[in-house]
């Protein structure tokens, strides 16, 4: 958990291109964050991100399915970069969340990746469990988020600044199996944490890559689990463009185009919408179908 | 295969935990202070885990045994449940677990000794009349027991107490440590029976009928008392005939006079749970089934779950006696 020099500004960005991954769409997302440039740069290239110019206190990058904020050191920084994340990449559901970065561990290796299975925010007292839900392409370890850096590593488990706070933050925005954490040790009692350059830095990481690879593609593929789950039941932008329905209904017609898609998944429902002229009768004359479906239907699929 | 274990400080060095752990030797342990800052915290997602649940060793500190809720029961007053588990290794569309908890992990209680200790105290409180204690209404009851050993030490408890009953409520094959021991006859074996069809496409996991039934009779051969369940009745347009099926495989198999009681339950789901449960499964063929809110329940419209019931107790009759028949509903619905 070596401290890093400040971020230097980064060089002018041609224009963007739109995002590839649009909020509407089913696919996984994941949104990395890191700390310093010098951990983002390997990502940036095995990813392919590119940046996005904007006006922000952060960097961000984007890429399919991915996005990356450099959010500076601390908890502070960490919470916010998720929000300022969050945001500006428009809010999108169950995107998946990755801290990944340098910390520091008493007798790991240079170089060791670490899943974090327990991250206790040192100051606070409090922990947080990661579940694990994937295949896990290395060990798990205890993280340990402190408030400065140290150098004594006095638990038996990975050092960080930022883990604790991105995971309380991340959590508000989607379930806890989608925030994971994943630390590269930079430093131990062999080789303590001085200042290290941002080249330093990006050369601890590059060997883990394909290891953080691996989670970003599983992390992706729960996202896209949860996102077709959530998707609009078909028929959905038919009907809500062609009436205007109330909040309530909206609710009311969801769940019954969602039991339309399980009972009567080859009909199509605009067929059997007759001359409804609204919201309410257009949903009544779903309704008749589907109520003898229900009765007629086996729950074991055809 | 356990691949995470999560293990309260407090229970760390306990022999029981001790046991499991050996028995996983390959699994990451963490420890954490109490099993809730792991099981169903804030912002979890039950179907996500379930994909990978890890096992949580624990002490329950109180609240061991439960009333049973009204309606459940097969003939006693006292009736009771408790829970050294909770969570399935089984997958049932209709589980109600899935709407209680957000979390998917097991959770595995390891002080044995109290759950004993409170059975026999509420025992002592009815004033000797019978009491009956049901296992298997957070988890199968057998399905784990290789993990936790919970009937070697659970049965003795019940040895020699005439007016002790225990029912162990189960779709688990894993028989081998009741035919281990000798048979007794306050212990009912009850197994979850559903048409095959209806157990493939609902009960993800479990095993199939044909084995279920081979269970039933090696336990029933070896003495023990067979409760058979059919519970959740689950409605589907041929549920006649695939019932009627059912039923004939089973009774063709085990006589009726080897049955010591048979229930019939109807499909329900307290209505905050149905609504996660929908939530998280919102093309199930099951949910969107012909279910309607009644009360806090969401069940069949009371016509149709009443000729079901009725459909499945004539046919049950034509090969139980009727003394040995019950039906669990909602006190408030009626039998």
């Amino acid at each position: 958990m070596p401290l890093l020099p400040p971020m230097p500004p980064m060089p002018p960005m041609p224009p963007m291109p739109p995002m590839v991954e649009e909020a509407g769409s089913s696919g996984g997302v994941v949104h990395l964050l890191v700390a310093h440039m010098g951990e983002a740069r390997p990502l940036l290239s095995d990813l392919g991100l590119r940046r996005v110019r904007e006006d922000g206190p952060f960097a961000r990058f984007e890429g399919e399915g991915v996005h990356l904020v450099v959010a500076g050191q601390g908890k502070a920084n960490a919470g916010a970069g998720v929000a300022y994340l969050h945001a500006r990449s428009g809010g999108i559901r169950h995107a998946a969340w990755l801290n990944v970065g340098i910390a520091g561990h008493a007798r790991f290796d240079l170089g060791s990746v670490r899943l974090g299975h327990k991250i206790v925010d040192v100051a606070a007292g409090h922990a947080i469990y990661p579940p694990l839900v994937f295949a896990r392409p290395c060990a798990s370890t205890v993280v340990f988020t402190v408030d400065r850096v140290e150098g004594g590593y006095p638990e038996d488990g990975v050092y960080d600044m930022e883990a604790s706070a991105f995971c309380q933050v991340a959590t508000r925005f989607c379930t806890s199996e989608l925030v994971q954490v994943i630390k590269i040790v930079a430093d131990n009692r062999l080789h303590p944490a001085l200042r290290m350059t941002a080249g330093e830095c990006t050369q601890r990481m590059a060997p883990a890559i394909e290891v953080v690879a691996a989670v970003i593609h599983d992390l992706r593929k729960l996202s896209a689990v949860l996102r077709r789950g959530h998707a609009d039941p078909a028929g959905w932008v038919d009907l809500t463009s062609r009436w205007s329905f109330s909040t309530t209904q909206k609710l009311q017609l969801r769940r019954l185009l969602q039991h339309w898609s399980a009972l009567l998944p080859c009909e199509d429902p605009s067929k059997y919408l007759g001359s409804a002229r609204g919201a309410k009768a257009a949903m009544s004359a779903l309704r008749g179908r589907l109520d003898a479906a229900r009765l007629e239907s086996s729950v074991v699929h055809d | 295969m356990i691949e995470t274990i999560y293990v309260e400080h407090d229970v760390r060095e306990h022999p029981r935990t001790q046991a499991v752990l050996a028995r996983y030797p390959r699994a990451t342990v963490i420890e954490c202070d109490r099993y809730q800052e792991v099981f169903n915290r804030r912002a979890q997602n039950f179907r996500i885990q379930k994909r990978r649940p890890g096992l949580i060793l624990a002490r329950k500190h109180e609240r061991r045994v439960l009333p049973a809720p009204a309606g459940y029961g097969i003939g006693g007053e006292r009736n009771f449940y408790f829970s050294h588990m909770y969570n399935c290794v089984y997958d049932c569309q209709y589980c109600f677990l899935q709407g209680m908890y957000q979390s998917a992990h097991y959770v595995v209680f390891v002080n044995f000794e109290d759950f004993v200790e409170d059975l026999h105290a509420e025992h002592h409180r009815g004033g000797g009349e019978a009491t009956y204690y049901y296992s298997g209404y957070d988890a199968d009851s057998l399905v784990f027991n290789s993990t936790t050993r919970f009937l070697e030490f659970i049965l003795p408890a019940f040895e020699g107490h005439d007016d002790l009953w225990l029912e162990l409520r189960t779709k688990s094959t894993a028989i081998r440590p009741l035919l281990a021991r000798r048979a007794m006859s306050n212990v009912i074996v009850a197994f979850s029976l559903s048409p095959s069809q209806l157990a493939r496409a609902v009960e993800h996991g479990a095993p199939p009928l044909e084995a279920r039934l081979e269970a039933i009779l090696r336990v029933a051969a070896a003495g023990w008392p067979v409760g058979l369940r059919f519970d959740p009745v689950i409605y589907d347009a041929q549920y006649e005939q695939l019932y009627t099926e059912l039923f004939d495989q089973v009774f063709d198999t085990l006589p009726g006079s080897a049955v010591h009681s048979v229930s019939i339950g109807p499909l329900r789901f307290p209505r905050p749970m149905f609504e996660v449960i929908q939530r998280q499964s919102p093309t199930s063929r099951l949910l969107a089934g012909p279910l309607v809110a009644r009360g806090n329940m969401v069940s069949y419209p009371r016509d149709l779950e009443r000729r079901m019931h009725a459909f499945c107790r004539d046919a049950l009759r034509r090969h139980v006696p009727e003394d040995r028949l019950f039906a669990c509903l909602p006190a408030e619905w009626g039998a």
